[in-house]
């Protein structure tokens, strides 16, 4: 893998649409001129069950293309966080869905919370659309890319019926994430 | 030139444009994890076209659905994983012996039996060339990208019906679930059996040829059956040389254009001492390694088979040449490795693993080191 790739995970359980969020990243990844690759892993189940979602974006080819060592880890659930905060690359961010992740129980992390759930609960009614909340999140802290790129895949590959209340956990998120690198453990993005 | 932008597809809908590309016009399925997404998507995309989709009660119905179509004209394709291909085994050898071409998509997973149906796996190699009884050499082919998902798929097509075969594309679960960035071109030539009903359907002149195959209703009173027959389709259950003819045609017609069939990746080999053999998403892991490895001074090649059937026998001779050992990973026990170390003077090392994950290029590296000359 090249200095020039960013690796990102989406960690949590089986139905909290993050398949979605690594097929949309991928898709605004390669619309904003990037080298892409998405992958998953899930169980059988469609309900629960430990669930990640990978992208790799860089500005070469991509020869392996799955994730080993995210940059990027987006936590929704204390299991996933459990699972994976191990994997995360030596100055990786992690980042948790407060609501989920009680207990960011790996010492030494640049990691913290965000209220994603909540907000998504508060501002939306809808705790389902907080996977959008933390891609936002995730892209306001890190500006990887151009989140009109993100609206863009967003509008061809989220259902339209619930494409508003998404593109709204979108924005809601991206204000989140620039408050990140205020956080003392996280510092700015490099 | 390109015809279209890149698009974002996971590898199964890149095998499932590349189908509808070659002109797949029948497809029958039973949906089975991780390859349903190629039925998905052809579930819809096949009726708007025109064309016929049939979802079957099993696997079994599917492959002989496909036969059928094929004589009633059409490009017909099925996809499925271990379970559902191990069900097929029957009609797969009626396909062969009745030179019936069609498309089967195996999307590999970690078996046996039912093993882990989101997992992933390499273990249906010899299964595709050892599953039928009797004995026939089938054509396979073996993707390794988002894109080969598309492209193999189309030359699939192509040689099932050049050759009048079944073809398997060897895909697996880490391929399949992939997404990439693939061109969904046109630049390629869409091949068509030679429906010639004035000549026998069922043998040539020639011992590796390959007969014509008029279908139904073009007048040439077809007889098709899996017991051996002569040229024109009679049975001949006790004579010695129409079987004999039959199975040695069926086989030479194969093994005798290796050379049209074969395709391998032959990569950093010109002062390579040792190499690595690989295949399917595997040939990603390893292509990560040989470059780490060239960038800490080892002469390390790498040779992907993108057809693992026939078996490429000259590739692995000329890199005989070169090396003086080779790693062969596989998802699997040692399938392939044990193919190589029959073709091969050089020392053939076998890097397994059955835990239904994907090889790492460290894994790869790291017995590369340990073996180097």
């Amino acid at each position: 893998m090249s200095e020039a790739a960013v690796q990102i995970r989406f960690g949590g359980l089986g139905g909290q649409g993050l398949v979605t969020l690594g097929a949309v990243l991928a898709e605004a990844g390669a619309l904003a001129g990037r080298r892409v690759a998405a992958s998953q892993a899930y169980g059988s189940r469609a309900r629960g069950g430990a669930t990640r979602a990978d992208v790799i974006l860089s500005a070469e080819e991509i020869d392996f293309p799955h994730v080993h060592h995210p940059d990027l880890l987006l936590v929704l659930a204390q299991e996933a966080y459990d699972l994976y905060a191990k994997d995360l690359a030596p100055r990786g961010v992690l980042l948790a869905d407060g609501f989920f992740v009680k207990n960011l129980s790996r010492p030494g992390l640049r990691q913290a919370c965000v209220p994603a759930t909540e907000t998504a609960l508060e501002k939306i009614g809808n705790a389902v659309t907080a996977n959008f909340v933390m891609l936002g999140a995730g892209l306001g802290y890190t500006a990887l890319l151009d989140p009109e790129a993100v609206r863009q895949a967003m509008r061809h590959q989220v259902n339209p019926r619930f494409l508003d209340v998404n593109l709204k956990a979108l924005d809601l998120g991206l204000e989140l994430g620039t408050g990140v690198a205020a956080h003392p453990e996280v510092g700015p993005w490099q | 030139m390109r015809s279209e932008p890149a698009r974002i597809l996971m590898g199964n809908q890149a095998c499932a444009e590349g189908a509808l590309a070659a002109g797949c016009s029948f497809y029958a399925g039973y949906p089975i994890t991780p390859s349903s997404e190629i039925m998905e998507t052809l579930a819809d995309r096949l009726p708007r076209e025109g064309k016929v989709f049939v979802q079957m009660e099993d696997e079994i119905g599917s492959i002989c659905a496909v036969i059928g179509a094929s004589w009633a004209g059409a490009k017909a394709m099925t996809a499925t994983a271990g379970p559902g291909l191990s069900l097929m085994m029957e009609g797969l050898g009626y396909a062969a012996f009745t030179e019936t071409p069609c498309v089967i998509v195996d999307v590999q997973r970690a078996g046996p039996a039912t093993g882990q149906a989101t997992r992933v796996g390499s273990g249906d190699i010899l299964q595709v060339r050892f599953g039928m009884h009797g004995d026939v050499c089938p054509i396979a082919l073996s993707p390794g990208s988002v894109q080969e998902m598309y492209d193999l798929t189309i030359r699939a097509f192509n040689l099932a019906e050049r050759y009048r075969v079944p073809v398997f594309l060897m895909a697996d679960e880490g391929i399949g679930h992939l997404r990439e960035s693939v061109f969904l071109h046109k630049d390629f030539t869409i091949e068509n059996r030679v429906r010639d009903a004035s000549r026998p359907p069922f043998g040539t002149p020639e011992p590796d040829g390959v007969p014509p195959m008029p279908v139904f209703g073009d007048g040439a009173e077809l007889m098709i059956t899996g017991s051996t027959h002569d040229e024109k389709g009679f049975r001949k259950v006790d004579d010695p040389e129409p079987h004999r003819r039959l199975v040695e045609r069926i086989n030479r017609k194969i093994l005798d254009h290796e050379a049209d069939i074969v395709e391998v990746e032959e990569r950093f080999l010109d002062d390579a001492t040792v190499a690595v053999v690989a295949y399917g998403f595997t040939g990603r892991s390893a292509l990560a390694a040989v470059k780490a490895l060239r960038r800490d001074g080892v002469r390390a090649g790498l040779v992907r088979l993108k057809t693992l059937w026939p078996f490429p026998r000259a590739a692995l001779a000329r890199l005989d040449q070169r090396v003086q050992r080779v790693v062969v990973p596989e998802m699997n026990r040692g399938q392939v490795a044990m193919l190589v170390r029959a073709e091969m003077n050089a020392e053939v090392v076998s890097l397994c693993q059955t835990d239904g994950e994907v090889i790492e290029p460290e894994a790869i590296a790291a017995r590369v080191r340990e073996v180097l000359p």
